[in-house]
């Protein structure tokens, strides 16, 4: 009989080895970034829109200087863009360059933070609210916040920026 | 993984060295006698905490058991333990201190045709209860274009509670010691929270970052029968 509860030990831990490898723990980045997208604002409906020769970069909250580009002369329809997580606030400045015009816009956007346990091995993340975005108007028409949460291993969009005809 | 097959090993060189007797046909009432079981006290210790630290060193613990054999099929378990973390990565520094206790009910549902076979195969159930003291010394929230933020949490105390599904083989290796394996299928119920910071491992039910769990014991028991009036 001891015979027979050694293949049972076999079996059960086949299954168990098969089934509970440890899959490495895969920590996510970029996480702090607002999901924002384009859209031409014609017609009164909401329509994805691509923009041409298109910036994106920070202002530094102490010093009010440039921070390095994030989009440099690109083709955009939809962006991501970091937020500073160690302030409720963050301000972007984007800009159209083409051959008939040069614009560009600030955007403020606002938001409550939360810091998020994620893993011992990820450590922590903050899950944002986003509460207002304040904005110029040079070639934005107007922005909707879509989605107000930023949340670790969500992928949706949170802003549409519609700009104007 | 490597642990588990580790411990598969381990068990198949015990279970293999006294695999060599075959069954011989008893009548009913010899059958009878030898499913009657004998009442008695385990007192068992773990050696699970001891292969788990040689696969995830920033973790370390210590558990033993008493187990009270009612009849042949039922027998009523205690577990008590504790369990150190001690993690230091990239992302945060943690440790904890704690203790668990987990209380249950064993049914063996394996019917000898041998005397003197008192080999067990066990389906079981347990509630397990830990409190632990914990803090993160540090930890860093990546944050690429605008730069990284830290922090840090003192220390609190949290308990948390668990339910587990338990199936085990024990076979008398010697007389009245007994060795054996059991794997537990861990489901949390609740896990106490002072602040943002949560447990990375719960003492006696492990990595808190999955909801369900699967651990295992590999038990070294003495048994003390009660004697007969």
């Amino acid at each position: 009989m001891k015979i027979k509860l050694s293949w049972l030990a076999i079996v059960v831990w086949s299954v168990i080895i098969f089934t509970s490898c440890d899959s490495s723990s895969l920590c996510l980045s970029g996480q702090h970034a607002i999901q924002s997208g384009l859209y031409s604002g014609i017609s009164g409906e909401a329509k994805d829109t691509t923009l041409s020769g298109f910036y994106l970069w920070g202002i530094d909250p102490v010093t009010g200087e440039n921070k390095d580009l994030l989009l440099d002369s690109a083709r955009v329809s939809e962006m991501y863009m970091p937020t500073d997580i160690d302030r409720d606030s963050t301000r972007l400045i984007i800009r159209e360059q083409t051959v008939a015009s040069d614009l560009q816009d600030t955007l403020l956007f606002i938001y409550k933070r939360e810091l998020n346990y994620v893993s011992g091995d990820c450590g922590f993340s903050y899950n944002l609210e986003l509460d207002t975005v304040i904005h110029t108007i040079n070639f934005i028409d107007s922005v909707v916040i879509s989605y107000s949460s930023v949340l670790y291993n969500e992928n949706l969009q949170n802003v549409q920026i519609f700009i104007e005809p | 993984m490597y642990k588990y097959l580790l411990s598969l090993s381990l068990f198949l060189i015990f279970t293999g060295a006294s695999a060599q007797r075959t069954d011989e046909e008893l009548t009913r009432e010899e059958k009878k006698l030898a499913n009657k079981g004998k009442p008695g006290l385990s007192i068992g210790f773990d050696l699970g905490p001891f292969i788990n630290y040689l696969f995830a060193n920033e973790r370390f613990g210590l558990e033993a058991s008493a187990r009270y054999t009612i009849n042949r099929k039922w027998q009523a378990i205690g577990e008590l333990g504790y369990e150190n973390v001690d993690l230091d990565n990239e992302k945060m520094s943690y440790t904890s201190d704690g203790s668990f206790l987990r209380v249950g009910l064993d049914y063996n549902i394996f019917r000898v045709e041998e005397i003197g076979n008192n080999d067990n195969i066990l389906l079981g159930f347990r509630y397990g209860a830990a409190i632990q003291e914990h803090s993160s010394p540090r930890y860093t929230v990546t944050e690429d274009y605008w730069g990284d933020v830290t922090g840090s949490f003192g220390a609190s105390t949290v308990a948390s509670h668990w339910g587990e599904f338990v199936f085990g083989l024990r076979s008398e290796v010697l007389k009245n010691f007994y060795m054996g394996w059991t794997v537990r299928f861990r489901s949390i119920i609740n896990v106490g929270k002072d602040n943002e910071l949560e447990p990375y491992s719960i003492p006696g039910y492990g990595r808190r970052d999955r909801s369900t769990n699967i651990g295992f014991t590999y038990s070294l028991e003495y048994f003390l029968p009660f004697r007969n009036k």
